[in-house]
């Protein structure tokens, strides 16, 4: 039986000599190849040579082929589902408001209008003052005081804190069971606890509030109460 | 889409499907790699089934709804079984008998063509 690291070098062959982009195919490829090999390595030869063997008895005209021949079978059946059903067409429909209901819960838009610089990223840094290793629980986005700032997704507003430490003024907003988003250091705060806001509200303006070294927004996101990379939300959302 | 050292591409056109769906129904359960080398040994190498010919034909009859299929893990990776489906039971029968007849037929056609020459 094939181990991992020699799997892994037949998919590595599959996915670059043979091209197959397919993970249908391929799946049933790294199989396929993986039986062959092994029964050439029962009568009596390397890993290598039946490789090797194998990879010229099924070339990537072969796979080719097959990949081709599958593509227009499937195509041809979601076609067929796409023509033959109008309950496909109401359950399409209902996916889609799901996914748009979704997409108004995921926190994937910038807390500040415009262009904005991240002056500080997610991630763990060193703590200029202990000189410890502090892991940053958000993103700092250069703002000058007074900088509108919104909500980054539909939720509830969970917390409305005024402080001169730490965080300074924060908001916290619940989006759902699985997000939250927290903006500190903000000069004034224009809702309040428990109110209800909408992707794109304005809900205060940015300051220089706590513990903070210059005017700026810090802002978080935490995924099932732990923090996560606020940029990979963002970024995602621009595709 | 055959490689066959012995019969002609054009000679086993057409039968392929027959050929999966008769040892489907004698196997059960098979999947790609298994189905080549039976036919392989079965035929004494004289049909040689290529994997660009066999796979599209599974993926064929899995969407005319004769074949369902079953992932299994298997050391390290995923091993797909075909077996029949109802609708593929009943289309195995069909085919494997018109098939035999169809033999039967030529083997007619060219039994009494070989007396009338022997006369
Ligand atoms: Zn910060």
């Amino acid at each position: 039986m094939l181990n991992e690291n020699q799997i892994n070098q037949v998919i590595t062959l599959l996915k670059e000599e043979n091209q197959i982009t397919d993970a249908m195919v391929l799946e049933e490829m790294i199989d396929h190849f993986c039986c062959s090999i092994e029964k050439k390595m029962i009568l009596g030869i390397s890993f290598e040579q039946a490789i090797s063997e194998t990879s010229k008895e099924i070339s990537p005209d072969e796979t080719q082929t097959i990949e081709t021949h599958i593509e227009k079978v499937n195509f041809r059946i979601r076609l067929k589902r796409k023509v033959k059903s109008i309950s496909a067409v109401a359950a399409t429909l209902v996916l889609l408001m799901v996914i748009g209901a979704d997409a108004q819960i995921k926190p994937d838009i910038p807390p500040v209008k415009g262009e904005f610089n991240i002056t500080s990223k997610y991630g763990t840094k060193r703590d200029i003052s202990d000189q410890k290793m502090k892991l940053h629980k958000g993103i700092d986005i250069r703002a000058k005081i007074g900088t509108p700032i919104y909500a980054t997704a539909n939720g509830k507003v969970n917390e409305v804190n005024f402080s001169n430490k730490g965080y300074g003024n924060k908001i916290v907003i619940s989006h759902d069971e699985i997000y939250e988003t927290l903006y500190a250091h903000l000069s004034s705060i224009t809702v309040k606890a428990n109110d209800l806001v909408k992707k794109g509200d304005l809900i205060g303006y940015s300051g220089n509030t706590g513990l903070s070294t210059g005017p700026h927004l810090h802002y978080e996101v935490l995924k099932n109460g732990t923090c996560v990379n606020p940029e990979i939300f963002i970024e995602t959302s621009d595709e | 889409m055959y490689n066959c050292p012995m019969y002609s591409k054009e000679l086993l056109k057409g039968t392929l499907k027959t050929i999966v769906l008769k040892l489907l129904s004698e196997q059960g359960k098979m999947y790609g790699y298994e189905i080549t080398q039976h036919v392989k040994s079965a035929t004494a190498g004289k049909v040689l089934l290529t994997e660009g010919a066999l796979y599209p034909t599974l993926h064929k009859l899995e969407a005319e709804g004769f074949l369902r299929t079953e992932k299994i893990t298997f050391g390290g990776r995923i091993r797909k079984y075909y077996h029949l489906t109802d609708s593929g039971k009943s289309a195995a029968i069909t085919k494997i008998n018109e098939f035999e007849e169809f033999i039967d037929t030529m083997k007619f056609i060219f039994n009494s063509k070989l007396s009338i020459e022997s006369k």
